[in-house]
């Protein structure tokens, strides 16, 4: 474990002075390691805030190329990159920003062979898929590997998130037991949606990794940016849920 | 009694609104009020929101207020209370 040093000071002066943070919490974000996946609208805004934040490792995953629709709203892509590996762009970009973060690049989208191992490789999980098959597999993981994971959603201009904490909260699967049939993996978004709620993952991330606020627990933030209007839900565990049913 | 009832994400858009008002005579509870929507707003709306048997689908959530409701428990509505029929979203 790396002790914040002098650098660490002068970089997050402005957050160590955050009452109930200060450098006890500044320097569990730099023994962290967290998992975004996938990073695209939701997920680019949550590494880079994460990784200006100072936390010590990512791992981030996500498959493809970029494309000409990925531009207006995954920040970390760039025209430059354009047919080119996300995940190169994404790790490029971090690093352009904070170059003593640590990453781990994975050119893969969570799926049933890596789901297990990416989610041991971390002490937090932030949700940021478009598919409920991934969703899925990332929940069922967290749970079974007794880790929190932020869970971050948006649409048009509405906007969902909560904090799953295994044994405490509902996760995700007490909340959507099955696949919605009427999700579809391309739908109306602007980048300002998404990063609005990617900012607010990266927050939720940052307080439950450093111990300090009051996290989304067994609570959904819903968001319409329309009209301005905002909701905070409370939300009940399933007692038949089938991944989290048997947490104490 | 006056209710506000909000539809998030593709509710809304099945629904072709994403909030509307509606005046109800009491009593009426939440379960019932979410069957007489399914009944005028068609079927894609209807599809979404109940099963094949009629209780509430299982991606959906409903809420009054600030609190889920459970179908099986039925919730009686009050004057001014808020409904919001919620079905998942995710990223991209």
């Amino acid at each position: 474990m790396a002790t914040l040093d002098d650098n660490d000071r002068a970089i997050y002066e402005w957050q160590i002075w955050v009452e109930d943070f200060g450098e006890a919490g500044q320097q569990k974000l730099k023994d962290a390691s967290i998992l975004v996946s996938r990073v695209g609208g939701l997920g680019s805004v949550v590494a880079y805030e994460l990784a200006a934040a100072g936390v010590g490792r990512l791992v981030l995953a996500h498959a493809g190329n970029v494309k000409p629709s990925d531009l207006n709203r995954q920040l970390l892509m760039t025209h430059d990159w354009l047919g080119k590996p996300r995940i190169e762009s994404v790790e490029r970009r971090l690093h352009d920003l904070n170059p003593r973060l640590e990453t781990v690049a994975v050119g893969e989208n969570v799926s049933e062979d890596n789901a297990e191992r990416l989610v041991s490789e971390v002490d937090l999980v932030v949700d940021c898929a478009p598919l409920f098959e991934e969703r899925f597999l990332m929940n069922r993981e967290a749970v079974r590997q007794n880790k929190p994971m932020v869970e971050c959603a948006m649409f048009d201009l509405q906007a969902q998130i909560t904090s799953i904490v295994p044994g405490e909260t509902p996760c995700l699967t007490c909340l959507f037991p099955e696949k919605p049939p009427a999700w579809k993996r391309q739908f109306p978004v602007f980048g300002a949606v998404s990063g609005s709620v990617g900012c607010m993952a990266a927050m939720e991330a940052i307080k439950l990794i450093a111990g300090f606020g009051e996290p989304l627990r067994g609570k959904l933030l819903t968001y319409d940016l329309r009209s301005m209007s905002f909701r905070t839900l409370s939300v009940s565990r399933r007692s038949d849920c089938s991944v989290c049913s048997r947490c104490p | 009694m006056n209710v506000e009832i909000q539809f998030f994400a593709q509710l809304g858009q099945a629904a072709g609104t994403s909030a509307m008002s509606v005046e109800l005579e009491p009593p009426c509870t939440a379960q019932e009020l979410v069957a007489r929507l399914a009944a005028e707003h068609g079927k894609p709306f209807s599809q979404l929101v109940l099963d094949e048997s009629g209780a509430l689908h299982p991606t959906v959530l409903l809420f009054v207020g600030q609190d889920q409701i459970a179908w099986h428990e039925p919730a009686e509505l009050r004057h001014r209370d808020t409904v919001l029929l919620l079905s998942p979203i995710a990223g991209g």
